[in-house]
């Protein structure tokens, strides 16, 4: 069982590494805390519903969560946060607000009633002491894909090098000649189209509310904390260890504290390493 | 002369009419006394559990829009109109308390439905018990707590039928699937945690040992718990709630190879077992206890009656927590009889007096109370899919 509940871990983790990502270019290039990122995830998994539904094709359900996604970073940038940029703790409590915005939203449009849909991929392969349901390894492939996506732009890319210059100091890359206020929308758009492919990933694990997205914010800023913020490959792997604990948690003591072990854990490294486990390492750094 | 005539004449006409308004009035006054009654509605209109508070809220709406179009209801020589007044406690306890508060103190209300949530009820009760308020909810922990059977609390009554009984057919129906060791599966709270003690007394009874795997608020991904159920060799697997996930959760013990001699719970969504979770019947035996008729699988032209009216009424109502409408629909005109019985619609122990007592025909078949135990009991089923086929096996209505 052991074996089985490390695999069920990674499955989950990966999930919240990819959210983590989103909210660690989102913080890295603009220093705010974007709190309403559940809810974009939410929305991705509410699109991606509908257009499944409507079409029965779950390729373009991810392709339009992604998309429909991608403009929502834009229009919240756009009309939102960039009016925030000079005072990122004012970006915070307006994210605050639009989680209540977002939520208020979705129940008027698709109800409280739960949304769910058979996953594209059914059925299990059997290992003898693991077994591992196909749809897994689909989204478990799709979350390496983004990260290594994501950590070539970054780390091999004129674009990366110029987010990553906007990271470290604006004002030095605005001297360089670097569109910075572009940049910081680019990576508005780019965290939320993630949050886009997490909201599919997330169907395909089950039913989804118009609350669904709370549930892996916090998980997502833990892991992005403890990976320490702007760094993908400390999201990645925090997010892997974030999921194997909660599943061993599951699976062999008590689950319902589950929140305290995350969050303790959280604490402990934080206190140890206050820029995460990868803060100070040579990782893809926005 | 002829002028003379008129004055007296008008003065007459004027005199009989000063004499004849008053009397005309008290007549008319007689024949239309009318007053209205205000019942309470305290659910969960948004937050996290709208979906809970939803059906209950628009099931009341439905039955007080009924009634009231029929032309109220008379006791003694005034006819009454229900006017509801609804609060949204928002799904949290601090709002519950505050807005029981507002339905008692402000409002003046002495009837009131809900909260149906059993951790808002509990915090709610402390309100309306020392205000002889009457309070009506299905909130389970009411009984499992011992509110319903504490004679210091007389006014409040529950609409969900005794959690012991339901444990009983449950375990029972496990036991006839041969199943030897359950796995308790639900959601780690004070719901659950106060259901616990029915079902693990009622499995000993039935000669079947339980293991109990509980996740915690928020939980999306069900792979670990099942694993672990499967890790504990169960046979067998009882869901007690949130119902929303049993889609999921019957898709990952298909999945994950669990394979169960039954898989059951009270109010489950058949559906689930016979398309919904894998688009095909799941391999193994489903049951559902129905501890209200099944919103979504009515099969008695009463309650599909309602069903089409309630949808109709408010489209909004849908999906497994449907369920919870009929926890109020049918305790509204019985709450109403009560009164008329009683010939009270302000001394709320009066009307409690009728509704201990008192029979009522309604969807849910015939609902009554207890004096000692105020629960609702009325008719109840047991629902089985085998290979996507429904059965119905109808269990004893203690009423009768």
């Amino acid at each position: 069982m052991f074996a089985q509940q490390v695999y069920n871990g990674v499955a989950l983790g990966a999930v919240y590494a990819l959210i983590a990502v989103g909210i660690t270019l989102v913080y890295g290039l603009s220093r705010i805390i974007h709190f309403a990122v559940g809810e974009l995830v939410m929305f991705g998994s509410f699109i991606a519903w509908e257009v499944q539904n409507a079409t029965g094709s779950w390729t373009l359900g991810i392709i339009a969560a992604t998309l429909a996604l991608a403009v929502a970073g834009f229009l919240t940038e756009r009309g939102v946060f960039r009016f925030t940029l000079s005072a990122p703790m004012t970006g915070f409590i307006v994210s605050l607000g639009l989680i209540l915005v977002f939520q208020g939203l979705a129940i008027e449009i698709w109800s409280a009633n739960p949304h769910y849909a058979q996953p594209p991929l059914r059925g299990a392969w059997d290992f003898g002491s693991v077994v591992v349901i196909k749809q897994t390894v689909l989204n478990i492939g799709i979350v390496v894909a983004m990260l290594a996506i994501s950590y070539y732009i970054l780390m091999r890319t004129r674009f990366g090098k110029a987010l990553r210059a906007v990271s470290d100091d604006s004002q030095a890359a605005a001297l360089m000649g670097i569109p910075v206020r572009l940049v910081i929308m680019a990576a508005f758009i780019a965290g939320s189209a993630l949050a886009g492919v997490a909201g599919w990933i997330i169907l395909t694990n089950g039913s989804i509310t118009p609350f669904v997205g709370a549930n892996y914010l916090l998980r997502g800023f833990a892991v992005a904390l403890i990976g320490g913020l702007g760094n993908i490959q400390g999201a990645a792997l925090a997010g892997l260890g974030l999921g194997v604990l909660e599943s061993l948690a599951a699976g062999y003591i008590a689950p319902g504290w589950n929140d305290a072990y995350v969050f303790a854990g959280m604490i402990a490294i934080l206190l140890w390493r206050p820029t995460g486990l990868a803060g100070g390492g040579e990782g893809a750094h926005l | 002369m002829q002028s003379g005539f008129l004055k007296i004449a008008g003065a007459a006409a004027i005199a009989a009419g000063l004499f004849a308004a008053p009397i005309g009035f008290a007549t008319t006054a007689q024949a239309q006394k009318t007053g209205v009654v205000k019942i309470g509605v305290n659910e969960s209109l948004s937050g996290t559990m709208i979906a809970v508070g939803l059906p209950p809220a628009a099931a009341i709406r439905l039955a007080t829009k009924e009634i009231n179009d029929a032309g109220g209801f008379t006791v003694g020589d005034t006819t009454y109109k229900i006017q509801l007044v609804e609060v949204d406690n928002q799904s949290t306890t601090a709002n519950a308390v505050a807005t029981t508060i507002k339905l008692v103190e402000d409002e003046k209300v002495k009837f009131i439905f809900g909260p149906t949530l059993s951790t808002l009820a509990i915090q709610s009760l402390q309100v309306t018990v020392p205000n002889d308020v009457l309070q009506i909810s299905a909130a389970s922990l009411w009984q499992s707590t011992g509110n319903l059977s504490n004679p210091k609390q007389p006014l409040l009554f529950g609409t969900q039928m005794p959690v012991t009984q339901i444990a009983d057919i449950d375990m029972k129906a496990l036991a006839e699937f041969g199943v030897k060791k359950v796995a308790f599966m639900s959601l780690d709270d004070d719901t659950t945690k106060s259901n616990i003690p029915s079902f693990t007394e009622a499995a000993k009874k039935a000669g079947i040992e339980v293991v109990l795997i509980l996740f915690p608020q928020g939980t999306t991904d069900y792979s670990s718990y099942v694993s672990r159920a499967k890790g504990e060799k169960v046979d067998g697997i009882y869901f007690l709630y949130p119902h929303i996930v049993v889609p999921e959760l019957l898709r990952y013990v298909v999945d994950l190879g669990l394979n169960p001699k039954a898989f059951g719970g009270r109010s489950l969504d058949a559906n689930a077992a016979i398309k919904g979770a894998i688009g095909k019947p799941i391999p193994f035996p489903f049951f559902a206890t129905g501890s209200t008729p099944f919103f979504q699988n009515p099969t008695e032209g009463r309650v599909k009656q309602f069903v089409d009216k309630l949808t109709a009424f408010d489209p909004k109502v849908a999906g497994a927590n449907a369920n919870f409408a009929f926890f109020t629909y049918d305790f509204v005109p019985m709450l109403v009889k009560a009164m008329q019985q009683a010939g009270t619609v302000t001394d709320t122990q009066k009307v409690a007096n009728v509704l201990y007592t008192m029979k009522m025909e309604g969807v849910l078949g015939t609902i009554c109370f207890g004096k000692e135990v105020r629960t609702a009991t009325f008719d109840g089923s047991l629902l089985i899919v085998r290979d996507g086929k429904i059965e119905m096996k109808s269990f004893p209505n203690v009423c009768n």
